[in-house]
């Protein structure tokens, strides 16, 4: 009665999945069930050559690698005590610095898929951005080095040294660095190298682990690309128009927060005076971020060009509470 | 091989009606009511507000695979950044506004659970646990990658503990709060 039961049901379930290796399963034409579900498993097998598995990652991913890159990170640049209650106070700063720049910014990258046209993207990559979200929000980290660099992972992780922090003189300065970290992450940046460094290689699916036939040594694969994403970040920072487009999102990013957009500019100047005592061209973080001129005069073009929009009327008015914060936190 | 003849096709008939009516009632109930799932936590992104405002009253944080019922689905063809929905917290059914991407078809543990039958593009959506697996697996096998990792984890708790009120588990309404008082105090909300 049972098997009745099934068989008649079978054009039913057929009917509505529309899939061959079911029928024949049903039907008991176990040939051809197989030669099915080779088929589906090879051109599963054949997505992860093509790397097609790792286009699309879950918000809870893109946390995950954003975990083991900023692991790396703070293996390269020891991170600051967080037992030094000092220490505490500027992280609550700078997290709260952060997150408030991200919740007035979401505008900003709604509208950023040809933020000065540095990045081309197709359909699918600007849905990316559009629908980005951070699965556990902002972290704000600090590292405890006097060298000048800032890094973003993806999912949404900044870290920041003191040696950066040492080099603005005004809150809205240290916004810019953030900002232009933060445009990183919200234009997916990470991600998109990542998917780089993932193509044709391992994909993170249970398909993979079938492929693989041994957990171990898809566990050691992702250990090493993620290593090796990280070194390069750490080593090369993002590609030159990624760089350009960060700045771009950023100096409009502090405009909708309420921060002076100009003082990206200022930050950058900062940055290449730090460049010029160390001798020019900046080493680590600094070697391969486009030419520290072009960027400042990309942001002035942008300053002078969306000047009206981008300025919110009364801006300047609270600079000196900014500042006054901003000189108890860091001492600056 | 199937004998064609003996085939109960009453019964057979019987059982297309009924999964027709049920395929046109679950559409209907579709058209409906649309319910989908929060695929974040701990975010501020995983609030609930009161207004479409960008500092809106938050009406109370969203937990991950939450349910929340899209209250006039054309929001989410126009593509609009929040959306309005009605959901449960403390208890209470409370409707509100609720960003647009932290919603997802797919509840997320059952997605995982899919993934073996479903293919390998859902595959590549399911693998949350599979990461927290690797990580797992990495600090133990990796002494540097795991006191490195302790550090990032550090950080996070402190973040949640101090803006979100617990260490691992931390309101997202209150992080809120404390970013629009850091706005207001610093004169950058007006």
């Amino acid at each position: 009665m049972r098997k009745l039961k099934m068989i008649a049901l079978a054009p039913l379930f057929v009917l509505l999945s529309g899939c061959a290796m079911f029928a024949a399963l049903l039907s008991g034409d176990w040939g051809t069930a197989i030669a099915e579900f080779t088929k589906i498993a090879a051109a599963a097998i054949q997505d992860l050559a093509d790397g097609k598995v790792a286009e699309e990652y879950a918000p809870s991913q893109e946390y995950y690698i954003g975990r083991g890159v900023s692991a790396a990170v703070v293996d390269a640049y020891p991170p600051a005590d967080l037992n030094d209650p000092n220490v505490q106070r500027q992280i609550v700063y700078l997290n709260e610095l952060g997150g408030f720049v991200r919740e007035s910014s979401f505008d900003v990258t709604r509208d950023g898929a040809e933020l000065g046209g540095h990045v081309s993207r197709d359909a699918k990559a600007i849905e990316r951005i559009e629908n980005l979200t951070l699965f556990r929000g902002l972290h704000v980290g600090l590292l405890a080095t006097d060298e000048v660099c800032a890094f973003a992972t993806p999912g949404g992780f900044i870290w920041i040294s003191m040696g950066a922090i040492a080099m603005c003189q005004t809150e809205d300065e240290l916004a810019a660095i953030i900002c232009h970290e933060l445009g990183h992450i919200m234009m997916n940046h990470g991600m998109d190298q990542y998917r780089q460094a993932n193509q044709g290689g391992i994909a993170d699916s249970r398909w993979a682990q079938a492929a693989f036939g041994d957990d171990n040594e898809l566990f050691a694969q992702f250990g090493r690309l993620i290593t090796s994403f990280a070194d390069d970040l750490i080593s090369s920072g993002y590609s030159r128009d990624q760089e350009l487009e960060a700045d771009n999102w950023g100096t409009r990013a502090l405009a909708a927060s309420g921060f002076d957009p100009s003082a990206m500019e200022t930050m950058l100047k900062r940055v290449r005076e730090y460049e010029l005592a160390r001798g020019g061209g900046g080493g680590g973080y600094l070697a391969n971020h486009p030419d520290i001129d072009e960027r400042i005069k990309a942001v002035q073009e942008l300053i002078r060009a969306e000047g009206d929009a981008l300025r919110i009327p009364g801006a300047d008015d609270g600079q000196d509470a900014r500042n006054q914060r901003f000189r108890e936190m860091f001492g600056n | 091989m199937i004998n064609w003849k003996r085939l109960p096709w009453r019964r057979l008939a019987m059982a297309l009606c009924v999964a027709l009516v049920l395929v046109l009632a679950t559409e209907r109930h579709s058209d409906a009511e649309k319910q989908m799932y929060v695929i974040v936590e701990g975010s501020t992104d995983a609030v609930l507000l009161d207004s479409e405002r960008r500092w809106a009253r938050s009406l109370g944080g969203l937990r991950l695979d939450q349910v929340v019922t899209v209250l006039d689905e054309s929001q989410i063809e126009e593509e609009r950044r929040l959306i309005r929905v009605r959901t449960v917290i403390d208890g209470q059914t409370v409707e509100g506004w609720v960003r647009r991407s932290i919603l997802s078809d797919d509840i997320s543990a059952a997605a995982e659970a899919d993934a073996e039958v479903a293919g390998a593009q859902a595959a590549g959506q399911a693998a949350r646990g599979l990461n927290q697996e690797i990580e797992s697996d990495l600090e133990k096998n990796d002494e540097r990658f795991a006191a490195a990792l302790e550090n990032v984890t550090a950080l996070e708790h402190l973040r949640n503990r101090e803006l979100g009120g617990h260490p691992e588990d931390p309101s997202p309404a209150k992080i809120r709060e404390s970013y629009e008082r850091f706005g207001r105090d610093g004169q950058l909300i007006r």
